[in-house]
């Protein structure tokens, strides 16, 4: 019986033992640091991850006041975790600093718990101890940026409200989200915020016109484009003020904001003031407008005078009748390029007028090259008509495009005698062709003579003068015409010109 | 003798206007300027031919009150005008033909005789 108790005694201490064992194990193979001490501050144990974050082995330190763990003059926190300990509280996720055997500091993150008695009188406290560097790195990583952003959201704020242009932005329902000083006090507001209170306001202020002076749509504003997906509309915009009329002009730009995964998220309008240039543009156009006519007077009377000097010659002299003839050729030129000047200062305002009127076609071109054959005898004109179509279209203009394109066959032919002009009926339109078989025109240039100070250069480098504005116009009234102009030609053989004009105008 | 009145501020314009119609047997009187009530009532001209830009006065206008007049509508008037694209403008103010500068003799010479139903 005895040997018995005995026994069981013995299993019963072996199990304990056994117990104990573990939990020594436990915290001398843990990752953190686990420490206790008394209420008192020395120092009960100290486990190996103890010994390797601070430095110290357990045999210097059991015993001695764990103050030494703290950077100088930091008594109050030891206070402070005594008091809340004392009152048996743990201590979760407590961070501070500690100095390492070597001086280091180390930031660290502790759960501290009260050691308790059974009585429940609490004699020490037991603390599980991480370095904490990492963290606190990771969280000084994201002061800084957060700082950085706020920086540059900061530089972008300043940038937005001191840039010349009204900059807007819409969310992907078309909402104002942004709009920044410029843009409002242009729309009318006294600031960016009203703008964002009263958004539709603007509209009620102001119509909207474009640059020809038809009404300006809404849903053609380049913000309301990109929502519906086009990708970088553009347009100049004219907004009227219903009180005193008054009209600013705008260029308005619009671009998407694209999300990773391509959906729209927000557009940004970039309104440009363009109200300054458009007063020069129309001050420049009267000025040409008037200057324009101011040299057709004296003309006109020039030209008629002529015409009456050589009737009254009646053919006598004939060298005098031949001048006369030649000095009324270049009037018309003269004409020609005042007129010219006139159009190319309206086309580029898109303020070029167009009488529409219906006229033969062939008919038009047989009056052309009579006439260039008046002024003319160098060149035999051959005119090979295969068209009676009626045309509608402005008829003046493009006896001009047709005078251009004779003239500059004959001006770059000048060593051959042949210009071909033909006309014929095609699919809905009328195509012109204008044949010489002079210097041509090389590949790379072929897109380059229609820009507007264009002129061919021979092999010499010599540039031939008065190519100028021909092309150039007469391409912007064939295109208003929905036709087409274009150049087949080759190096020192000659070019052909063909240029198309659609039966009905739509 | 058909008569024609010819309204133009350029007195050079005027007058060779003047020497190729009466070279061609027309009676014909000058005006400078657009204010031709009494010379219109008094010459009783058979055709106008009126310049659209009078220094001070819009020729459409000049044209407009001799349209709306009784006593004057019935006057054919052509208008002259170194713009060409002026011509839908010139219509609009109810002349009966246009005639751009700078033009040639033979072709002023026509638009007369047809105005004038010869």
């Amino acid at each position: 019986m005895e040997v018995k108790t005995k026994d069981r005694l013995k299993k019963l201490l072996a199990q304990r033992e056994k117990k104990h064992l573990h939990y020594v194990n436990l915290v001398k193979s843990s990752d953190s640091a686990i420490i206790s001490r008394t209420l008192g501050g020395s120092v009960i144990s100290w486990n190996p991850a103890a010994e390797k974050l601070f430095g110290y082995s357990a045999r210097e330190v059991i015993g001695k006041n764990i103050l030494f763990l703290f950077p100088p003059g930091n008594e109050a926190e030891l206070n402070k975790i005594q008091k809340i300990v004392k009152r048996g509280k743990p201590m979760e996720d407590f961070e501070a600093i500690r100095v390492r055997k070597d001086g280091t500091r180390i930031p660290i993150v502790a759960k501290i718990s009260p050691i308790k008695e059974k009585t429940g009188k609490v004699v020490g406290l037991s603390a599980f101890i991480r370095d904490n560097t990492g963290a606190v790195q990771a969280r000084e990583r994201r002061k800084m940026m957060n700082a950085k952003l706020r920086q540059s959201r900061n530089n972008m704020r300043v940038i937005l409200e001191n840039v010349a242009d009204g900059i807007t932005v819409q969310n992907s329902k078309g909402k104002l989200i942004y709009a920044n000083d410029v843009a409002a006090i242009n729309a009318g507001y006294p600031s960016s915020r009203e703008m964002l209170k009263n958004q539709a306001k603007w509209k009620k202020r102001f119509r909207l016109k474009s640059e020809n002076g038809e009404p300006f749509p809404l849903k053609r504003l380049p913000g309301r484009r990109v929502l519906k997906g086009e990708a970088n509309p553009r347009e100049t915009v004219g907004f009227i003020n219903r009180e005193n009329q008054e009209t600013k002009w705008a260029v308005i730009k619009a671009r998407p904001i694209i999300t990773e995964k391509g959906k729209l998220r927000a557009v940004v309008n970039i309104m440009n003031d363009i109200t300054e240039r458009k007063e020069l543009e129309r001050r420049k156009d009267d000025f040409i407008s008037i200057a324009s006519h101011e040299l057709m007077t004296p003309i006109t009377s020039i030209k008629g005078f002529m015409q009456l000097l050589k009737k009254d010659l009646k053919g006598e002299n004939e060298r005098i009748s031949n001048f006369l003839v030649k000095m009324d050729n270049q009037l018309n030129k003269l004409t020609e390029l005042i007129q010219n000047l006139l159009d190319l200062s309206k086309v580029q305002s898109g303020k070029l007028k167009y009488n529409v009127e219906k006229f033969n076609i062939g008919a038009l071109i047989e009056t052309a090259v009579n006439d260039i054959k008046k002024a003319s005898n160098k060149h035999k004109i051959i005119f090979k008509n295969n068209t009676d179509t009626m045309l509608f279209g402005d008829k003046e203009k493009i006896y001009r495009i047709l005078m251009v394109l004779i003239e500059n066959a004959m001006k770059y032919s000048s060593n051959k005698d042949r210009v071909i002009v033909s006309a014929k009926d095609m699919d809905h339109k009328v195509e012109i062709k204008v044949k010489d078989y002079g210097v041509g025109i090389a590949e790379d240039e072929k897109d380059e003579i229609f820009d507007r100070f264009y002129r061919v250069k021979d092999s010499r480098d010599k540039t031939f003068p008065g190519f100028r504005s021909g092309l150039f116009l007469s391409r912007e009234i064939i295109l208003w015409h929905k036709g087409e102009i274009w150049v087949k030609s080759q190096k020192g053989r000659g070019s052909t010109f063909y240029f198309t004009l659609p039966t009905e105008l739509k | 003798m058909k008569k024609i009145l010819v309204v133009d501020d350029d007195s050079a314009i005027l007058e060779v206007i003047k020497v190729i119609l009466e070279d061609n047997n027309y009676h014909v009187k000058t005006s400078e300027d657009g204010n031709i009530k009494n010379t219109v009532v008094r010459f009783k001209p058979d055709l106008i031919l009126l310049d659209l830009l009078l220094s001070g006065e819009d020729g459409r206008d000049v044209a407009k009150r001799l349209k709306s007049s009784s006593k004057t509508s019935a006057i054919p008037i052509v208008m002259l005008s170194a713009h060409p694209s002026a011509i839908k403008a010139a219509h609009e103010s109810g002349v009966n033909d246009f005639i751009s500068k700078p033009f040639d003799m033979d072709y002023l010479l026509e638009v007369v005789a047809r105005n004038l139903g010869a």
